[in-house]
Parts: C-alpha cells; structure tokens; sequence
C-alpha cells in the first residue's frame, strides 16, 4: 500500500483511540499493534505529527509505582477533524467495497 | 539490537537529521522499552518490533524537509541553473537599463513642458534667456495650456514608469531567488507579481487624471493651431510668423 496513504489512515486509527478516551503512547502503540500489522515504533512519529497540527495535546498524569505518564488528548481541533475524516473514510471503504465485491462476483 | 544499541542509533539518526526536541522523543521510546521489559519480552524482541531506527527517524522529519529531499536539490542542478539565470541576467539587465532611460526620458519631458509652459504664460519679456517663437499672447496662452497638460500626463506617466521599473526589478531578482532555491533544494518563496499593485481608491484617481489631461492636451492643442490659423490667417501660421528663419 502507498505509505503515504497508510500514513493517513493510521492518523485516523489513532485519532479513533483517543476519541475513547485520553492514553499514554505505550497504550496507543500496543493497542494499535494488536489489531494492526504495523512496527510498534511507527506510532510515535505519528502522535508527534498530530500534535505539531494542533490536533493532540499532551499532560502530564502521576502513575502508580513510576515516573508520571505523558498522556495524549484530543483537542476541539482533532475532535472536529477526526468526525470529518471519519466520515469520509467509511463512505470511500464503503464504495471500494462494493466495486471490489462487485469485481469478484463478475469473474465468480 | 539491544535497547542501548536501538537508542544509540536512534539518537544519532534523529540528531543526523536535526530533528527537534530529540529527547523528548527518545524518553518516548525508552518508556516503550520499559513497559514491553515488564511485560516479559526480550529486549531484541522489542527493538525488532519498533522497526529501523533511521526510517522511524525519517519519519520524525517534518513534512516540508521530506518533500524537498524527494524533489531533491543538487550541485550540477544548481550550477545550471546558475548560468541559465547569469545569461538570462545579460538581456533582463539590458531591458531594464533601457527601461530606466526611458524613465529618465518622460522625466525631461515633463520638465521641459512644464518649463515652456509657463515661459508663455508669463507676460513678460525674457528674451535673452528663454528663446521661444513670436505669436500673439493669447496663441501662446492657449499653447501653455495645452503643454501645461502635456506636464501633467508626462510626470504621471514618469511616476508609473518608475513605480513599475522598481516592481520588475522585485520580480526579477524574487524570481532569481527562487529558481536558485528550487535548484538547491530550499525553500520557494512565493512570488511577487511584475505589475505594480496600486490600492483601487488610487488607482482610479491616477485613471481620472489621465483621462482628464489628456482630454485637456488634445483640446488645447487643436484649439491653439486653429486660433493661431485664424489669427495668422494662413493655415501654415508658422511661415507667416516666420518661426523657422
């Protein structure tokens, strides 16, 4: 696949998480990994980039038995970002779909 | 790769592409390290897991430097470039000069109907200095106004040239900057346009004087020949004045 295409849609997998709820880059990367086949390591460059956007921002939250944890937020501006892209995603996996089921039925 | 050996590499390559806040990426990937250790994996599992350090690196760039390395910049581009510009220079510099004497030129004109403008106007007699033909005075007013008109259309037109000589010149050497920039790889700026940008409001104005002094030129002008026809009473009144004797 286009890396760079990859590359947004990953923005979107991670922009899904956060939407849940706030998480530290080891949750994000683990959580991403389990479902995804990418490098565990891809995932940091990515949350950088959303934040240099202005789409994450960051705090700091004490962690039982640890140094205190960076945790990653949503702001209003991913928020509105991520409901657009989202919407755009599934409309165009949705045609894919269909022309690609269409594809298959034709030769089967 | 163990975890030192991971983070050192990664180090440098973050450092390699001046990639900012380093640290604060690699206490990233040091926590990352920290949590997969607690889990139970192996250290060379984990960094085999997190991928290349220099591609994970490369992508910590900022788009804009990822963009102009894949466009790529290099010295022979930058060398052709160079001489393409250096050679195009030869004519743009030569247009411009000219350009330039013809600003100078308007200029003189405008003085120079100013000048005999009011040397007609004036009813007072400066042979010695001024040398300017004989004809009845109000001939003569008619001809300052028309020339006072000239005056006008002469020095706006020379304030536009100017204005717009200088605008090129920006163009030009924006354009020179640019294209030497695209060759080496930098950063574009954007360009600047090569006519002079005036505000609505003054361009009208300059419309409106225009027009209006060249209405008044091309009137007094023909008013004057056919007052100085009637009066001489000769279509050729010059001859009968005897300007050119």
């Amino acid at each position: 696949m286009n890396s760079q295409y990859k590359k947004g849609v990953l923005e979107l997998c991670v922009l899904a998480l956060l939407s849940e709820r706030d998480c530290y880059g080891y949750e994000i990367s683990d959580r991403l990994s389990q479902s995804i086949d990418i490098a565990d390591g891809t995932v940091y460059p990515i949350l950088r980039k959303l934040k240099a956007d202005g789409l994450l921002t960051t705090y700091l939250q004490e962690a039982s038995g640890g140094p205190p944890r960076k945790y990653y937020k949503l702001t209003s501006l991913g928020a509105e970002s991520f409901a657009r892209d989202r919407a755009e995603y599934l409309e165009f996996a949705a045609a894919v779909q269909k022309l690609l089921e269409a594809d298959k039925n034709d030769k089967g | 790769m163990t975890r030192d050996e991971f983070m050192g590499r990664l180090e440098r390559e973050l450092l390699a592409r001046k990639v900012p806040e380093p640290e604060d990426i690699l206490s990233e990937y040091r926590r990352h390290f920290e949590y997969k250790l607690a889990d139970g994996y192996s250290e060379e599992e984990t960094a085999a897991r997190l991928g290349d350090p220099a591609e994970l690196a490369a992508q910590f760039e900022p788009e804009e430097v990822q963009e102009l390395k894949r466009r790529g910049g290099s010295a022979g581009r930058s060398a052709l470039t160079w001489t393409g510009l250096v050679f195009a220079d030869l004519f743009v510099f030569s247009f411009l000069a000219v350009f330039a004497a013809w600003v100078v030129v308007v200029a003189c004109a405008a003085v120079s109907a100013g000048l005999v403008a009011l040397c007609l106007l004036l009813p007072f007699d400066m042979q010695p200095y001024v040398q300017l033909p004989e004809m009845p005075y109000w001939c003569g007013a008619l001809h300052a106004l028309a020339l006072a008109a000239l005056t006008v259309l002469a020095a706006e037109g020379c304030g536009y040239f100017a204005r717009l000589l200088a605008q090129l010149c920006r163009s030009w050497a924006r354009f020179q900057r640019n294209a030497a920039a695209a060759a080496a790889g930098r950063a574009v700026l954007p360009p600047v346009p090569a006519w002079p940008r005036l505000e609505p409001k003054r361009r009208r104005r300059l419309r409106r004087v225009l027009t209006i002094s060249l209405a008044a030129f091309v009137v007094f002008a023909a008013a004057a020949m056919v007052t100085s026809m009637l009066t001489a009473g000769a279509f050729e009144y010059w001859h009968t004045w005897g300007w050119f004797m």
